[in-house]
């Protein structure tokens, strides 16, 4: 029982954690505020679902999920990345409810309302009994490989211009850098790795349905990044530890204790004051950013033009 | 072919016209002064909404006086928001577009839980007594429906008045325009900002309540307008009140138009919100700045 509710926050925290480091890769590198992160997460669940319900092996699952939510952010670049940040906020928030009154309404593809039930778990037959514990190692395998994917990026050229486009994108663009390439670039790795989350989140459950994919989870990832400091790599994935014991822990001890007020509305006005607290007092988060330090005798010394 | 009834569909369209139009102007003022999109705009309409049901239902009181509640609840809110949170993110520096919208969308969730939890998520309706119904060319309206008409042209045409012929007003237009050079011709931007938000809130509060009684309360009332207020912002130009204005009723008319497009197609009713979505997109592709305004769009502000 403990075990298992042990094993389910863990679940929980990892897929959050993909999508805490993707939208750190938006938000924390490049400054585009994707408010419909829920979307993507989204398409990534439904592809999975309907592919591996209608007898696809769990694998090509997973890469349509990834492939399908990467698109998307491609679509979604298109008429926004060349305008200002509010309107990108504006689109991205407004499309994930679009995309929710589809998956409610187009009954013939998603069941509507009803959701789609009975999702195959992968290699379920393996492990049996143990197959809680085999789910929360697969969640940290995908965690780990969407943080090295980050790591990777953001000390490699291309992040250093994301980085540049954040601090000042007309100076970017002076510089010769297509913005506009390199932000929807991130848009795309970002919302594939939300897909990916999409894909573990709709497989842990086997159930889905449109309700379960309300603004609400956009904003806990915001949470989860603000709180654990946005452009630190390691950042999301505390703050996702953080905010899905709290949230699981709500969900958990609700049926033991009485509270005085309804734990669903607590959880939320929790996470909204925990967003104006950390933008107001503590703008990078727990963990701040490491800036980039880069002397130029330390990078001679690093080419081994100066030696001791 | 489906039918079409032009007169109903004129009722209709400025029904939600009107509504989208007085939900539009705060936002747009606040857009354009602060310069960032308020996503707890929605939550205001839904607290005006709720303010004047706890006057009207909890404490017996007219209609008219719970509008008036509802006005200044909501302002005195609004103003108490912007104190808490906005005024000391705008001190904060330059580059405040980030973190206020990140603020707003936290004051937004807390808003409306607060609400969810004190007022509970089913729906209500206001103590009214059923309207009559009137039938006019073939169009059906109850009184409530041509009274909100009637009400949101009332408001439009006072605050017309107000940005034209009072100092505030003239003030709070300069401010839109331009804030410094508002402050070099010696307006006091601080308070005339105040008068901004608290205006902005009590329009919002207003127009909550209009639409509590068109449909009824629950708690995502705001939420679910937040997409064609946003629509009329943009369609209308950021910061222009007769644009927002003219915006909220073209939007009215082409929901409604769109509606009948919808199911002569055979199409759910429930894309009705992809209607606001897709001329969003085409504004921000074709004319990003608006129809009525020619303010710069691109870049940091």
């Amino acid at each position: 029982m403990v075990l298992s509710f042990i094993l389910d926050t863990l679940i929980y925290a990892g897929i959050f954690g993909i999508l805490g480091i993707s939208l750190n890769l938006e938000a924390g590198f490049t400054r585009l505020t994707n408010f419909g992160k829920v979307a993507f997460f989204a398409i990534g669940a439904y592809t999975t679902a309907l592919l591996t319900l209608n007898g696809a092996p769990y694998i090509i699952g997973l890469i349509a999920s990834v492939t399908l939510a990467a698109f998307a952010g491609f679509l979604i670049s298109l008429p926004t990345l060349r305008l200002r940040a509010d309107y990108f906020a504006i689109v991205t928030v407004t499309s994930g409810e679009i995309l929710r009154v589809f998956l409610s309404s187009e009954e013939w593809l998603t069941q509507g309302f009803l959701g789609l039930a009975g999702i195959p778990r992968p290699l379920s037959n393996l492990f049996g009994e143990n197959y809680l514990l085999f789910f929360t190692l697969l969640v940290f395998l995908y965690l780990f490989f969407c943080y090295l994917i980050s790591r990777r990026i953001i000390y490699s050229p291309f992040g250093r211009v994301l980085k540049a486009i954040r601090e000042d994108e007309i100076a970017a663009q002076s510089l010769g850098k297509d913005v506009f390439s390199f932000k929807a670039k991130s848009l795309i790795i970002g919302s594939g790795m939300a897909g990916m989350a999409g894909n573990l989140f709709a497989h842990h459950l086997t159930f889905i349905s449109p309700d379960m994919f309300l603004p609400g989870i956009t904003f806990s990832i915001w949470v989860i990044v603000v709180i654990g400091g946005m452009g630190n790599i390691a950042g999301p994935i505390l703050g996702a530890l953080l905010i899905e014991t709290f949230e699981r822990g709500m969900s958990f001890i609700k049926d033991y204790i009485i509270m005085p007020i309804e734990p669903l509305n607590f959880r939320i006005i929790v996470i909204g004051l925990l967003l104006i607290f950390f933008v107001l007092y503590r703008p990078d988060g727990i963990l701040s950013e490491k800036k980039l330090e880069m002397s130029m005798e330390k990078l001679q010394r690093k080419r081994g033009k100066i030696t001791d | 072919m489906v039918e079409v009834n032009i007169a109903q569909l004129i009722v209709d369209s400025c029904l939600i016209g009107g509504l989208y139009a007085l939900m539009a102007v705060g936002l747009t003022f606040i857009y354009r002064i602060m310069s960032f999109p308020n996503f707890a705009h929605a939550e205001f309409i839904t607290f005006g909404a709720y303010a004047a049901f706890f006057a009207n239902v909890s404490l017996g009181l007219g209609l008219i006086l719970s509008a008036v509640i509802a006005f200044f609840a909501t302002g005195v809110i609004v103003v108490l928001s912007y104190f808490a949170i906005f005024a000391r993110l705008s001190a904060m520096g330059s580059k405040t577009m980030f973190p206020m919208m990140i603020g707003s969308i936290g004051l937004g969730l807390v808003i409306r839980h607060i609400i969810q939890e004190l007022m509970g998520p089913r729906v209500l309706y206001y103590n009214i007594e059923a309207p009559e119904i009137y039938e006019f060319l073939g169009a059906r309206a109850t009184a409530i429906d041509l009274l909100i008409i009637f009400i949101s042209i009332i408001l439009v045409v006072a605050l017309h008045l107000l940005l034209s012929r009072t100092t505030i007003g003239k003030a709070m237009r300069a401010i839109s325009d331009n804030v410094n050079l508002a402050q070099v011709s010696g307006i006091n931007t601080h308070y005339v900002i105040i008068a901004v938000w608290f205006l902005s809130g009590g329009v919002a509060g207003f127009a909550g309540m209009l639409r509590g009684l068109d449909t009824y309360l629950m708690p995502l009332l705001g939420w679910n307008l937040l997409l064609p207020a946003f629509a009329v912002v943009i369609l209308g130009g950021i910061g222009s009140f007769y644009g927002a204005i003219l915006a909220g009723y073209m939007l009215g008319f082409a929901e409604n138009i769109g509606v009948i497009a919808l199911f002569s197609l055979n199409i759910s009713n429930s894309y009705r919100p992809a209607i606001a979505f897709s001329i969003l997109i085409i504004v921000l592709l074709m004319r990003p700045q608006g129809l009525f305004s020619n303010f710069k769009t691109r870049g940091d502000a």
